[in-house]
């Protein structure tokens, strides 16, 4: 299950570029996995970090007309959201273990 | 010879002991079940289980040895449990084969443990155990390097991970060091527990055999090191990472 930082991505994609459902979660699942991420707890911080600079590379191997404005949409529906996802991910337990 | 591997087995105990109990107490305060599950797994099997099922046989008295091995080996069973499903709720908390994994993991310890037990009980003869105990020892002993691989493979995975998103300073360099030095810990198990598992087939003594000795001497220092490291680490060992991170992320520039 991805988290809402991804899945709200994902939504301003296929709404702002006309991308499908599909080739819209493909190419931000290319560019967390750039990134180290997975879709399934990113945060909104983290994923807004992806959509500046790792995003578009492959908006622009989708041929996006344009990448900007569509990243602007992204960054947007980011904004919305609240920072901290309530699941726990491997890095923020191996913060807790030794702190 | 046999009192060095001794020496190495009760630090990595102590350690263990002092990890588990810190771990534990923290689970408190996060209420988090990765600490807890971590915390119980150090404490019941190195701590507590291993060195329980050790000492037993050298009780003279069956009325003492019989309790404390049955006790010990609950623990083991209980805390290498824990330690499965640490992995599974950290590093693939939504996966249904990682909890069936650790389910079946889990199912064949409790198989193991009775079975070990089982011989324990039948004999007071060592030998005896140990040709009774042969196929129920063979299974937690795959078993327990299995779930090495897993964790050294887990470690390795976030470690990469984690140092693409260093690039993008979205992670920690003492957090992901963390996932390096966790890698290393599945590997050295996996090493110490392969090698051991290899002179018992063969019908070495792992007491007395130099390579076995050696290299369960090695284990012991290298897991409790990287114990250390990962759960209570020097403050200079944290700025040496910090350090390096910098300089490394400085050469990139």
């Amino acid at each position: 299950m991805a988290s809402s930082a991804f899945e709200a991505a994902q939504g301003a994609l296929e709404r702002s570029a006309g991308m499908e459902r599909w080739t819209a979660r493909g190419a931000l699942q290319l560019a967390l996995m750039d990134a180290g991420l997975e879709a399934a707890n990113v945060t909104a911080a983290q994923m807004k970090v992806v959509v500046d600079r790792l995003l578009p590379k492959q908006l622009q191997s989708q041929k996006v007309a344009d990448i900007p404005a569509t990243c602007e949409k992204v960054r947007d529906a980011l904004a919305l959201l609240g920072d901290e996802p309530k699941a726990d991910s491997p890095d923020r337990v191996f913060s807790r273990l030794a702190g | 010879m046999a009192s060095i591997p001794l020496l190495c087995l009760v630090g990595y105990t102590i350690v263990s002991a002092i990890v588990g109990v810190k771990l534990i107490l923290r689970s408190l305060d996060s209420r988090g079940v990765p600490e807890l599950l971590a915390g119980l797994s150090y404490v019941a099997a190195p701590a507590l289980g291993y060195p329980m099922c050790i000492s037993a046989p050298m009780i003279s008295d069956r009325a003492i040895a019989v309790p404390v091995y049955v006790t010990g080996e609950v623990f083991l069973v209980s805390g290498c449990c824990c330690f499965f499903f640490f992995t599974v709720k950290v590093f693939r908390p939504g996966a249904q084969w990682a909890i069936w994994s650790a389910a079946f993991g889990s199912a064949v310890m409790v198989w193991s443990g009775v079975g070990i037990t089982h011989a324990f009980l039948s004999s007071s003869n060592p030998q005896q155990v140990a040709e009774l105990a042969k196929t129920p020892l063979a299974a937690m002993v795959l078993m327990l390097m299995l779930s090495y691989v897993w964790t050294a493979l887990e470690g390795m995975r976030y470690y990469r991970m984690m140092r693409k998103r260093m690039a993008l300073d979205l992670a920690d360099a003492v957090v992901t060091n963390r996932f390096l030095l966790w890698g290393f810990s599945g590997l050295t198990s996996l090493a110490w527990i392969s090698v051991s598992a290899f002179f018992l087939a063969i019908g070495a003594n792992l007491g007395t055999d130099p390579i076995p000795v050696t290299v369960t001497s090695a284990g012991g220092i290298l897991n409790t090191v990287l114990m250390v490291l990962i759960f209570m680490p020097p403050a200079a060992y944290v700025r040496w990472v910090e350090r390096s991170a910098r300089s490394g992320a400085l050469a990139t520039v």
